[in-house]
């Protein structure tokens, strides 16, 4: 235990010199402070603190597309940042991380010092793991205290995303821990790990879009037909990690909707006699997801014991393939 | 985590996890009977190789490029998994992981964490030991005075001059107070003052009752630190004793004489019978006879003789081959020593 523990640490310490967890961390802290920026007054809102503002007869101070704004955004930021750019940044630092353990000058001092290799490669996982907690927790908190200062709104939920985004995070680790040992190369973990969360998400979107599945995407028919029906879509995609459901089941955790639906309030945004605001709710719902039957608790229980099963495997796959390999 | 090790016990060994015996510590460190490891490519690296290491000796290993030195110590070490093996280190299985935190091992190039400095490094090989922290500390700053590296204690191994890097390497290995040091190459690139500091450290090393396994290319250095040694070649043991017992073939006497004992006709005779040779100096002043015995009786006819002659002896005395020679001598022979009878 003590030298996972160890491992675990040294992994983090390792990770947090490298250039990409500060970028990651100033990025987290742009994105609280862009959201902590906005504000509503009598007249309009702002950003940057008041430094641009824009006029509007229904967006001000008390009124009810105020809290929509902030709980749309908060919400946003948190799929988009959180649970989504953070994490893939956090696996950009952490791909690299395996190999140069499994090369020989390194694996030489560290192997013969640990009573398992297992314990090397999970705790070099769960510092992985911990290493992506800390922007994301930091943007998380930032949030938080964005809500509470702006809306006198302390929604602690909001920290339930954090459990949400390192349960994918970790899937797609997993994955890179076990490319790393099979290959012993960094890039070629971190574009393989890319390429299958891609197609996860892709393939997963297909199974649960049956109908509507030929009309929406040319990838998603094309995905549907090549896997000849939903159901052996669905049966193929289970043991996968539930990327989708997952980001659903947070959505509803986190319960950020504000008295007013986000989307109108895009939809009615105006510069000048410009209604840039049709053009963006057009963006936001191309880019949003296609309505799915809804995430019950059931669904997302079995969503998650899924996705930590395949962790869990790929983890062991990983410590199977070390141990039998000559370091 | 007992469980965790247990998994890692059985994805290894299988159903034998269940069943395998604790092993009791016994009088050899090392007690290989035959290990072989055919890597994937089909090289074979060692080919049944056998080997005794006793408690608390300090065991130099031999041998040229290929020969197997390092498969073998990553194969002690648990790095490299034989291919087939009868053995055991320390008592525990060839391989058995729960022999690590016994071992203590410097790697020939090891490649130092680019985010630690010297102190946190060894913290580090102390959090692998699951030292207490007061403990550590106390280790650490031991470790970096006994390494002489007490002033770069917070500068990182990058910065270092490989002696440094190889004096930090044997520290990191001495971190958990190991039973077993395997120091591969330890005084490479390593200054004449810091190779004596290593040598001093391995037999204070040995007088703490540890055993220590050196591979080294320098074979003086092992000559004056080793109590046996192994000379290993194509993957085999051809060799292996101390190093009176390596040597004990070339034992023989060297008598230098002055003057010129070719035309000697009756004392040449003599020492052929005995088996010596007769060496005359460029210069024809000073003839060399050696006589390969060890027994110093052998010797007396030709003293008697010479002095019969009136031939003035410079001097007398045993002498046997340098770890050196013999190490050539493996080499050019392939393993294939020449042997004299017992007792001659």
């Amino acid at each position: 235990m003590s030298s996972l523990i160890a491992i675990a640490y040294d992994t983090l310490t390792l990770l947090c010199r490298r250039r990409l967890f500060w970028l990651n961390v100033w990025l987290s802290v742009v994105v609280v402070v862009v959201v902590a920026s906005m504000s509503c007054h009598g007249t309009g809102w702002s950003l940057g603190f008041g430094l641009k503002s824009w006029p509007s007869g229904y967006l001000v101070k008390g009124s009810p597309w105020e809290s929509t704004l902030f709980f749309g955004v908060v919400q946003r930021a948190t799929q988009w940042w959180v649970a989504g750019a953070a994490p893939l940044l956090a696996l950009f630092s952490m791909a690299s991380v395996v190999p140069k353990t499994l090369k020989s000058g390194q694996a030489a001092l560290l192997f013969p010092k640990t009573q398992s290799r297992a314990a090397v490669l999970l705790g070099r996982f769960a510092g992985g793991v911990i290493f992506a907690a800390i922007p994301a927790l930091i943007c998380v908190t930032g949030l938080f205290l964005t809500l509470g200062w702006r809306l006198g709104v302390w929604e602690i939920r909001l920290f339930l995303a954090l459990p949400f985004a390192l349960l994918l995070f970790s899937a797609l680790a997993a994955v890179t821990v076990m490319l790393g040992v099979l290959t012993k190369s960094s890039s070629a973990s971190l574009v393989v790990t890319l390429i299958f969360a891609a197609s996860v998400m892709a393939l997963q979107d297909a199974a649960s879009h049956p109908e509507g599945a030929e009309d929406e995407a040319d990838l998603k028919g094309i995905v549907q037909s090549a896997s000849g029906g939903s159901l052996a879509l669905q049966i193929f995609t289970w043991p996968l990690p539930r990327t989708h459901e997952l980001m659903e089941g947070m959505s509803r955790a986190i319960r950020l909707s504000g008295p007013r639906p986000f989307r109108d309030l895009v939809r009615r945004w105006r510069i000048g006699n410009l209604r840039v605001g049709v053009a963006a709710a057009e963006v936001l719902d191309a880019t949003a997801e296609m309505p799915a039957p809804p995430v019950t608790p059931l669904k997302l229980s079995e969503a998650v014991l899924v996705t930590t099963g395949f962790c869990g495997l790929a983890l062991i796959a990983a410590i199977v393939l070390l141990n039998r390999r000559d370091l | 985590m007992e469980q965790v090790w247990f998994l890692t016990r059985f994805l290894r060994h299988g159903m034998l996890a269940f069943v395998m015996p604790e092993v009791k510590p016994i009088d050899l460190a090392i007690d290989l009977k035959s290990l072989t490891k055919v890597y994937p490519n089909g090289v074979q690296a060692l080919n049944g190789l056998s080997m005794r290491v006793k408690r608390g000796e300090i065991y130099g290993l031999l041998g040229p490029n290929g020969a197997g030195k390092s498969t073998l110590i990553k194969c002690l070490t648990g790095l490299v998994h034989p291919t087939a093996c009868r053995g055991t280190v320390l008592g525990f299985p060839v391989g058995d992981p729960e022999v690590n935190s016994l071992l203590g091992y410097l790697p020939e190039n090891a490649s130092w964490p680019e985010h630690h400095t010297a102190g946190q490094v060894l913290d580090f090989a102390g959090r692998l030991h699951g030292l207490v922290p007061r403990e550590r500390t106390r280790r650490v700053t031991e470790l970096l005075k006994l390494s002489g590296l007490e002033a770069w204690r917070n500068d990182r191994p990058q910065h270092f001059s490989k002696g440094m890097r190889q004096r930090l390497g044997v520290a990191y290995a001495l971190m958990g107070n190991p039973e077993l040091v395997f120091l591969d190459e330890p005084t490479d690139g390593v200054d004449p003052v810091g190779r004596k500091e290593i040598r001093d450290l391995i037999r204070d090393l040995k007088r703490e009752g540890k055993t220590v396994f050196v591979n080294s290319h320098l074979l003086g250095e092992l000559e004056l630190i080793c109590d046996r040694m192994a000379i290993l070649m194509r993957g085999r043991v051809v060799r292996q004793g101390s190093l009176e017992e390596l040597t004990i073939e070339s034992c023989r006497y060297e008598i230098a004489v002055a003057g010129n004992l070719i035309d000697n006709f009756g004392l040449m005779d003599l020492i052929h019978r005995l088996g010596g040779t007769v060496v005359l100096t460029p210069d024809g002043v000073e003839s060399h006879i050696e006589l390969p015995t060890r027994r110093p009786q052998l010797v007396q006819p030709v003293v008697d003789a010479l002095r019969q002659d009136g031939y003035l002896l410079l001097s007398v005395a045993p002498a046997r081959q340098s770890l050196e020679e013999l190490f050539m001598e493996a080499i050019r022979t392939g393993g294939q020593f020449k042997t004299r009878e017992p007792g001659d």
